[in-house]
């Protein structure tokens, strides 16, 4: 299944009521989105809760969404309007659409404009992601690095992996979950969460 | 769902049903969301998204905690392979059924066989005879006179109560001129 159609599913299932299933698509995109609102929006703390506004906007909007685009492209004008309406209110001045345009929010470079307004709590914490992301992923044997790399950054499929790496399929499947799994046993500690913030 | 599965769910590599059960998995486990969500989040770090501030999944969440339940109609299932071939499949029933009732009432009078048709044939003449000949001032019998009068509507042919409107037309022709 496309990463499409996953949405999709997932957008029936909050459409039946199903309020974890948001959940899911908030913890997906909640980075990109905020990534596309720290252009509009500079301060870090103004980003999060526009964001928030544009998720439950988004929620309240899904009864009418019917899947004629892909769900992030229709979440991220959502969140560009919401960026723009909170502009507005506080008489500050909106980019216009050829600025910023929800179709090209996959393009956007990273977010430096946010970490450079970001507190020096978020700084230490963002960067201390992703330096242990980094650490893991040295620590990594070679063909799980391998793996992981041309799956996350080039974004090829995992046949494409199974060609460029000459191995099974099985083999590319197995090397990216193993290299998931021994980066994300280092990033837990950091990111441990109290249960009952636990979603 | 294991953990392997969910990491083939990010890259979309499952199919329909194996997606179908790791989503299943996610709604119902704490446990496994979390581990979705690291995922996600060293996905984001490898392509240079750096993450910022907290996570904004359990406050939002949280926030529509009050909010009334979305419920909407579900999207229409995709049409299956099999179900383009019902309207042509229902069409050519259809003809077909047509042709076959078309076919019955046509055959019926040429089934039976040429010498019962002429007798028939001959029989109405002689009735037809007959009565011509006791009209002369004197009235027909009722059952004569009803079967006169429905003569049109009489199955004697396929085309049966066609030749009413034919003469319906004729009338009116006439009572233009």
């Amino acid at each position: 299944m496309s990463d499409r159609e996953i949405d999709q599913q997932l957008v029936e299932r909050v459409q039946r009521g199903d309020k974890q299933a948001f959940g899911l698509l908030v913890s997906k995109y909640q980075r990109k989105l905020s990534r596309l609102l720290s252009r509009m929006i500079r301060d870090p703390a103004e980003v999060e809760d526009v964001a928030q506004e544009a998720f439950i906007k988004a929620y309240r909007a899904l009864p009418s969404f019917r899947g004629e685009s892909a769900f992030y492209t229709w979440l991220y004008r959502i969140g560009i309007n919401t960026a723009k309406n909170y502009l507005v209110s506080q008489g500050r001045r909106a980019p216009t659409t050829t600025e910023i345009e929800a179709e090209d929010a996959e393009q956007y470079e990273s977010g430096e404009l946010l970490r450079d307004n970001d507190t020096p709590e978020r700084l230490l914490q963002t960067r201390q992601i992703g330096e242990t992301v980094n650490q893991a992923m040295e620590a990594l044997p070679e063909e799980l690095r391998t793996a992981i790399v041309l799956r996350e950054i080039e974004g090829l499929s995992y046949d494409e992996i199974a060609a460029a790496m000459n191995c099974p399929i099985g083999t590319v499947r197995s090397r990216i979950f193993r290299a998931r799994e021994a980066i994300a046993e280092r990033l837990k500690p950091m990111l441990d969460i109290a249960p009952d913030k636990r979603w | 769902m294991t953990n392997e599965q969910l990491s083939e769910w990010i890259d979309d590599e499952l199919d329909a049903a194996g997606c179908a059960q790791v989503v299943n998995g996610l709604v119902r486990q704490s446990a496994q969301r979390e581990t979705c969500s690291l995922y996600w989040l060293i996905g984001d770090c490898l392509r240079g998204e750096a993450p910022s501030g907290k996570d904004l999944t359990g406050a939002i969440l949280a926030a529509l905690a009050d909010e009334p339940t979305v419920l909407a109609p579900v999207a229409r299932a995709p049409r299956v392979e099999s179900s383009r071939w019902l309207p042509i499949a229902a069409a050519v029933a259809g003809v077909a059924v047509a042709a076959w009732m078309g076919l019955s009432l046509w055959s019926a009078p040429l089934q039976e066989a040429p010498a019962t048709i002429a007798q028939q044939q001959s029989v109405t003449s002689d009735n037809i005879a007959v009565a011509s000949a006791a009209v002369p001032g004197e009235p027909l019998p009722d059952d004569q006179r009803y079967l006169m009068a429905h003569q049109a509507s009489a199955m004697g042919t396929p085309m049966a109560g066609v030749a009413q409107y034919i003469r319906s037309v004729n009338i009116e022709q006439v009572d233009r001129r």
